[in-house]
């Protein structure tokens, strides 16, 4: 059998596409882990926190406050996680790679990654952050 | 009984007052009538203790009076003016400039040192940075605690933490604190420490209103609500030496 150089760069061109759709696959089930994860733990760290955000509110801050603080609380983690992150994607990179490794590597996607990383993570801590400012300042004053 | 008279007109408004307050919850098929029909005056310059057993409506009445609780009937008055219209947000507004409020367990941010924890409150109130630590640091040094400004509260004993809510209650120079059983965590001695500094921010003008079970605490007040089974009596606290 007979493959034409067309035919070749047409099975190659299938291959890389299918092995682009896995990377993303993989890329988007990664992201979305960790959007889960961050949401759990912001929703912990609420829950755990109930008696504090109520003395909050019951001295007088605003649902506003409340919010801002969940939600930058949230994008702070996903920040610092992207530094510890972009910096070991590079050494595994260049480990798998080689000296092939520079070649591939951009400021772009690591910057975009670290961007999509904080954007899903402020995503994911809006559910934490509305039961947050749902938190009664009456628990302030109960004493356990 | 109608009083129209100059005199009555000149007097100033009562920092807080509650007219006819009832506050009944309703848990399943009971009902339980924490207060009936209360009405008191709050005046400026008042150090006022309201004291009974447990149950007999104490905490319902400060939560009431903070504007953390809405009643099922009757009214609050901050300054003759009703706090009932207000939403949720607008009373917690109003809680940040008029009411400071000094809690049983402390309740400190753990994570946070002495200062911080006073400066939150002022944070909140828009106070720009460098004023606000500031004002912290002279709070903390005015109770009495100018060495552990970046002390976390695990640190600190009982009668300090208790001493750093104070000075959080009075960061945005509050109308009036609210005290809910201050002594409540501590031992006896530091208990009547922090009488006494309640008592020396009521002598510089402070207005201050504390829960208390304790008589002891309660007789060192000005003006005494007794409570039971969600009815006050106001008695002359000199009156619980001879009882």
């Amino acid at each position: 059998m007979v493959i034409s150089d067309r035919q070749l760069a047409e099975n190659a061109r299938t291959l890389l596409d299918r092995v682009n759709q896995l990377f993303n696959v993989v890329r988007w089930t990664s992201v979305s882990v960790a959007a889960l994860l961050i949401a759990i733990v912001m929703f912990v760290s609420v829950l755990e926190r109930t008696r504090e955000l109520g003395t909050l509110r019951a001295i007088g801050a605003p649902r506003r406050a409340l919010l801002s603080l969940i939600l930058a609380e949230s994008a702070g983690f996903a920040f610092a996680g992207s530094m510890v992150g972009v910096p070991m994607s590079r050494i595994v990179i260049r480990h798998a790679l080689g000296p092939d490794a520079a070649g591939i590597r951009s400021r772009e996607i690591e910057y975009g990654a670290a961007a999509i990383l904080t954007t899903c993570a402020v995503i994911a801590a809006l559910l934490p952050a509305a039961r947050a400012v749902q938190v009664d300042p009456i628990i302030a004053l109960r004493y356990e | 009984m109608v009083s129209n008279s100059r005199e009555d007109d000149q007097k100033p408004a009562p920092l807080l007052s509650v007219r006819g307050l009832q506050r009944v919850y309703r848990l399943g098929r009971q009902t339980i009538h924490a207060l009936h029909s209360l009405d008191l005056d709050i005046n400026q310059g008042d150090f006022i203790a309201v004291a009974g057993p447990s149950g007999s409506g104490k905490s319902t009445l400060l939560q009431l009076l903070g504007l953390i609780d809405s009643p099922t009937a009757g009214e609050v008055r901050v300054r003759g003016n009703t706090a009932q219209d207000l939403g949720r947000e607008q009373r917690a507004a109003l809680r940040l400039s008029t009411l400071g409020f000094v809690f049983q367990a402390f309740n400190l941010l753990q994570m946070l040192t002495t200062r911080q924890n006073v400066e939150i409150a002022l944070a909140l109130a828009g106070v720009p940075r460098r004023k606000r630590r500031q004002r912290a640091t002279d709070l903390l040094t005015a109770v009495g605690l100018a060495e552990r400004l970046e002390h976390r509260p695990v640190e600190l004993s009982g009668g300090e933490r208790q001493r750093v809510a104070i000075a959080r209650a009075l960061a945005n120079e509050p109308e009036v604190i609210l005290a809910d059983e201050p002594t409540g965590n501590l031992d006896s001695q530091t208990g009547n420490e922090i009488v006494d500094l309640l008592e020396n921010l009521n002598r510089a003008g402070q207005t201050i209103v504390m829960v208390t079970h304790n008589l002891e605490i309660a007789r060192r007040a000005h003006r005494l609500f007794l409570m039971r089974d969600g009815e006050v009596a106001e008695v002359d606290p000199q009156s619980l030496d001879r009882t």
